[in-house]
């Protein structure tokens, strides 16, 4: 996994979910619906991790598991960018 | 005539077997499956700005879009999305869809030509969803808040206790 990833995903994080604690604050396993984050939110989570990375999550990736962490989201990008 | 109206039989239930959706058996073979949702239309507005047009293409149907895009200034057209965005996370929480990986666009809200609209899922959501016999969708808005309801009614699998 691409150790810069996961400061390019806290960017995001910090500037789109909505987190009710700075998220330099918590672990990467850390629960960020339970650090505040809303459905609408991980939306937008989404779509900036989407422009970060210029990926696109599709349909069976859409899945509130997926954007429950830093280690999740690294995990479900890591897919997408590899080979 | 009140006579004709069935009763809602709700049978009595261990604790240790409650289900942990919100879910009401009503029937034999039949449960009842309720889902809400809250969300400021001021964040829908904000998300519309900060993301343009991949935010509403990514989430709502081209119908839904020219719907919400026919409204006479910025603020009623977010309501509409907004509406619309909280319908489909009722959705997600009735039918049990976080973890199934689903489409927005899959849940459609459809405006019938009274006005009223209904819930049109599609795809792999209604896939997912399996023996849908109803739906009730009900949506409202008001100052900063839009807000949706779904009720669905659902046949179980008696044989593998599973909907």
């Amino acid at each position: 996994m691409n150790p810069q990833h996961k400061e390019q995903i806290r960017a995001v994080l910090k500037e789109h979910a909505r987190l009710t604690k700075d998220i330099a604050t918590l672990t990467d396993d850390a629960d960020l619906y339970q650090a505040g984050m809303t459905s609408h939110a991980s939306v937008n989570v989404m779509l900036g991790l989407e422009g970060a990375f210029e990926i696109e999550f599709p349909d069976h990736m859409l899945k509130r598991s997926v954007f429950e962490s830093v280690q999740a989201i690294a995990t479900a990008i890591a897919e997408l960018t590899k080979g | 005539m009140l006579s004709s109206v069935p009763a809602l039989a709700v049978p009595a239930m261990p604790m240790l077997t409650m289900p942990v959706l919100p879910t009401l058996v009503v029937g034999a073979g039949q449960v009842v499956r309720a889902g809400v949702d809250v969300v400021r239309i001021s964040d829908i507005a904000a998300s519309l700005a900060s993301f343009g047009d991949a935010f509403a293409q990514r989430l709502f149907t081209a119908a839904e879009r020219d719907y919400a895009n026919s409204a006479l200034d910025a603020e009623l057209a977010a309501a509409r999305y907004a509406v619309r965005f909280a319908a489909r996370e009722a959705a997600i929480k009735a039918f049990n869809l976080a973890e199934v990986g689903v489409n927005w666009r899959e849940l459609e809200v459809v405006r019938l030509p009274d006005g009223s609209c209904t819930l049109a899922p599609s795809g792999r959501a209604r896939a997912a969803i399996g023996a849908l016999q109803q739906c009730v969708l009900s949506m409202s808005h008001e100052g900063d808040y839009a807000v949706a309801m779904v009720l669905a009614v659902l046949a179980t699998n008696e044989d593998k206790g599973q909907l």
